[in-house]
């Protein structure tokens, strides 16, 4: 070009810009991209962990399992134990027994192990949503609030963390399983606030064993969730629906 | 501001013009905060074989003068000068007049002090103790307000169309990466803190993505525009290109967190950086085998020329670089080296080995934009090999010496303090780096400033092709 | 144009998803676990000092050389060298803003600085002349924490027994400013011996 500048950079073609060419890709090329991507996939496939947000060490499948231990369906109350005692012993302590005046019991609770009133049902339901205003345990008022949990923790976790407090300190009532707390999340899925004692005593009592008996219509929860926590037969109670009073 | 048809492009000549001035600024202030840079880290270098060397003393601490050097160098020379490079590049290739630069200078100007604040602030003891993020909050807030003006005039100039130009796109994720990097760090590191170790990956990804989606982009850039010019053939191939730059915007953000191998991040983050890192190989490969072959046998020549030579290195570190950095981020490999003299080695060669020497080789061009003297000269040749030294120093001193060190620091039997002793040896080799790298930084100072001044006399260039010699052309 | 910005922003808005949206939501969140032995939370909440002390050790850069990271078993020697008896988590760190993990160990591993040393009187004295308390350390000293003054009737309790070239005047006493009292308040906070879920202790070897 006949620019006047001219710059130390030889100037290639009319525009002060390069041409591309268009050369095709060369196909050693191609090949080092599938080379490299396919053991990239494979490394990070097989060290990823699980893509859990809580294993750091990828040469541990799980921390459930512990170091490579055989890949069964989890002890609901094993897992439950871990998951209570996360998020739970704040309020309800360690022992199940609660703060006197604060926060209810779960030893012997009749909504944990079942009442004249209280059903299966309204347990799952106060875990999902929440409970608050006055409610009474075992002879005494409690006024306080529980948060929902339907967002923090799983069919599977809620299953097992109440099949835990069912079977945990003397307390003993026929296991939760995933299914159930799938069907009564489906339920209830339009409910936006905690419940409240009058708005539970309103829904009619229902018992595990008596929806197992006749499975719900819509089979909400099937497919893993009916695997990972079997309703446990070997746990030498066989569900005996409690309807101590 | 911008002429915007093809028909009335500006001449280069005018353009830059009008660009020159505000370029020389960024370059000339760059340059000073590439001498303060390697004059404080040359002292933590010293500090770290000589402990009794300005002991004691609060403000001359290691751990002070330390940030104080990488964020000089980092916010300072690197970014300041890859602005200069930036701003330039836009101008030419997308053939838009610089006509607000007084503007520009004054967010320079801004963004310089804010960097002096910072530096200071540091060694008065305020840093964050983020690691290159060390400079107070404020000062961040300053250098994006100054960004501001800048990087929205450079993304103007792209109104013209389509980029087609492969300098182009890096220069607009450059562009757009710095902005996006530098407020998602300081919104969750700085100006508010994030508790607990997410504060690791957060740190990492800005890290990482601030050389690789920032420096680099505009090394790279420059790469593109200047060797198929110099070497007077088009780019080989526009597939390539792009692979190259996809590859590396996606890697550059990702491999972050493979330096957190054992560490109290989630395995698949980790895993998923170790990955990356290792897919950087495809990035650099399309660079430097697109660059190869667009150059071919004109190599030589073109080592000859000062801009190309610088450009043409910078790419060869580039390659080196990845290389290097994909064997020690092997897991085996990793266990041993990870928390020895490797690692920020890696990041000096990074820097300097590859930004450092694109944004010098582009300085000269512009240099010689004024002064038509395109063949290497003694004083930019001694510039080229002090920087290629410092850097070959510091590899070899952080490579062979982190490799003792790691060695001894995983074996259970080794005491801790041996572990120190068997870096020490290799802790002089890499200040005797740092000190060529001071010695650069020297010339390059010495050298600008004279042609500078030189030219002064003679302004008003109205570059006259016939007193031209053809020496670039041979 | 569109297409490259649009382009830029699924690559590299991907890598901000994982390495910082995605950290942010899940690590930053976390909450102590309730220890199932004693019922205290873990890890158990920072003495005010240690909070502070934050500061200090971001001031002085103690980051650029010790890390704070013990990396588990089969990958590196980190238990073998007693740096902590298990690998550190994300839990571990939710007291600390910002976590100080490191990068190099230019100086050893601080993880669990606060197990291996149990007495306040070390942490100063090591600040304050480091080659005395550890031959053929290269750390620098923190002797600008500290102040020379006149011992007024009793010695301070916490003077440091200085025996190296820089010990004081007669009839003075070197006593850690605020800042090395915070300092070291933070650097004995620093124990991870607890157990956590998420990070059981090695099995015992073979």
């Amino acid at each position: 070009m006949t620019d006047p500048h001219t710059d130390p950079i030889v100037e290639t073609a009319a525009s002060d810009t390069p041409a591309t060419g268009t050369a095709p890709v060369p196909q050693w090329f191609w090949i080092l991209f599938v080379v490299v991507g396919f053991f990239g996939a494979l490394y990070l496939g097989m060290n990823s962990g699980g893509f859990s947000s809580d294993v750091f060490n990828p040469d541990q499948v799980s921390w459930a399992g512990g170091g490579g231990a055989a890949a069964g369906p989890v002890d609901p109350k094993v897992a439950g134990k871990r998951i209570f005692t996360k998020n739970c012993v704040v309020c309800h302590q360690s022992s199940g027994e609660g703060v006197a005046g604060q926060f209810p019991p779960l030893v012997g609770s009749e909504w944990v192990v079942g009442g004249d009133w209280h059903g299966d049902n309204h347990l799952v339901r106060v875990l999902l949503h929440g409970l608050q205003g006055p409610v009474q345990v075992k002879g005494d008022t409690f006024n306080n609030a529980m948060v929902p949990w339907k967002d923090v923790l799983s069919d599977e976790q809620i299953a097992a963390v109440l099949t835990y407090i069912r079977s945990e300190w003397g307390n003993n009532a026929a296991p939760i399983p995933a299914d159930y707390v799938a069907k009564v999340r489906a339920e209830t899925a339009d409910r936006g606030e905690p419940w409240t004692q009058a708005a539970l005593k309103a829904i009619g009592k229902e018992l595990v064993s008596e929806a197992v008996a006749n499975p719900a219509p819509e089979a909400e929860g099937d497919g893993p969730a009916g695997e990972s926590v079997p309703p446990e037969p070997a746990d030498s109670q066989p569900s005996a629906p409690p309807t101590e009073a | 501001m911008i002429q915007t048809s093809t028909a009335t492009r500006p001449a280069p000549a005018e353009i830059d013009r009008s660009v020159q001035g505000t370029v020389l600024f960024c370059f000339g202030s760059a340059i000073f905060w590439l001498l303060a840079g390697c004059l404080l880290h040359a002292v933590a270098g010293a500090k770290l074989v000589m402990p009794g060397f300005l002991d004691g003393i609060g403000f001359l601490t290691y751990g002070r003068v330390l940030p104080a050097a990488t964020n000089a160098i980092a916010f300072g020379w690197a970014s300041l000068s890859a602005i200069g490079v930036a701003l330039w590049l836009c101008a030419r290739l997308n053939g838009a007049m610089l006509r607000a630069s007084a503007l520009i200078v004054s967010a320079v100007v801004a963004w310089n002090a804010a960097v002096l604040v910072g530096v200071l602030a540091i060694l008065a003891g305020s840093s964050t103790g983020i690691p290159g993020l060390e400079m107070p909050g404020g000062v961040s807030v300053v250098l994006l307000v100054a960004y501001l003006p800048i990087g929205l005039w450079a993304l103007s100039t792209f109104r013209t169309g389509a980029p087609g130009f492969v300098s182009q796109w890096y220069l607009v994720a450059a562009l757009l990466a710095f902005p996006w990097l530098y407020t998602t760090a300081n919104a969750l590191l700085v100006w508010q803190g994030t508790p607990g170790s997410a504060m690791g990956a957060i740190f990492a990804w800005f890290d990482s993505g601030f050389f690789g989606l920032w420096l680099l982009p505009i090394a790279l850039a420059a790469a593109y525009y200047f060797l198929p010019r110099a070497a007077g053939r088009p780019v080989f191939s526009r597939g390539l290109a792009s692979l190259g730059f996809w590859t590396l915007v996606l890697c550059a953000g990702w491999m972050g967190t493979s330096r957190f191998q054992g560490g109290p991040i989630p395995a698949w983050m980790v895993s998923a950086g170790v990955v990356a890192a290792i897919l950087l190989i495809l990035p650099a490969i399309a660079v430097s085998s697109n660059l190869y072959l667009t150059i071919g046998d004109a190599c030589e020549r073109l080592w000859m020329q000062t801009p190309a030579r610088f450009l043409i290195t910078s790419a060869v570190f580039f390659l080196g670089w990845v290389s290097l950095l994909i064997i020690v981020t092997l897991p085996p490999v990793n266990s041993i080296i990870q928390f020895s003299l490797v690692n920020p080695g890696l990041t000096q060669t990074a820097l300097h080995g590859i930004a450092s020497l694109a944004f010098i080789g582009v300085l000269y061009a512009l240099l010689g934009v004024r002064h038509p003297e395109s063949t290497i000269t003694p004083r930019s040749s001694l510039v080229f090999w002090l920087i290629v030294t410092g850097v070959g120093l510091i590899l070899c001193a952080s490579f062979f010496g982190g490799f003792f060190q790691g060695f001894a620091l995983s074996d259970p039997i080794v005491t801790f303090a041996n572990s120190i002793t068997y870096a020490a040896p290799f802790r002089w080799v890499e200040l005797a780096g740092h000190l060529c790298l001071l010695a650069a930084a020297a010339g390059l100072a010495r050298d600008f400033a004279e042609q500078l001044l030189v030219s002064s006399p003679a302004q008003a260039p109205k570059p006259a092709a016939a007193q031209r010699p053809e020496v670039a052309a041979v | 144009m569109t297409k490259l910005i649009a382009g830029l922003v699924v690559a590299v808005g991907s890598s901000w998803a994982a390495m910082v949206a995605y950290p942010f939501a899940k690590l930053a969140t976390l909450q102590p676990e309730v220890s199932e032995e004693t019922g205290g939370l873990l890890p158990p909440p920072l003495p005010g000092n240690a909070i502070a002390g934050q500061r200090v050790y971001a001031a002085n850069g103690c980051v650029h050389c010790h890390s704070q990271q013990v990396r588990p078993a089969p990958f590196a020697t980190d238990i073998a060298r007693d740096l902590g008896t298990r690998q550190t988590v994300a839990r571990d760190y939710l007291r600390y803003d910002p976590a100080f993990l490191g990068l190099v160990r230019t100086g050893p591993d601080l993880s669990n600085v606060g197990v291996r040393h149990q007495e306040a009187a070390w942490f100063f004295r090591h600040l304050y002349e480091p080659e005395q308390v550890t031959p053929g350390s290269i750390m620098p000293s923190f002797r600008y924490l500290f102040e020379e003054r006149e011992i007024q009737g009793q010695r301070s309790a916490l003077a440091v027994d200085v025996q190296g070239p820089h010990a004081p005047k007669p009839g003075y006493e070197i006593v850690p400013k605020q800042d090395a009292i915070e300092l070291v308040a933070y650097l004995m906070s620093l124990k991870r011996d607890y157990p956590l879920t998420e990070a059981p202790p090695p099995p015992p070897a073979e």
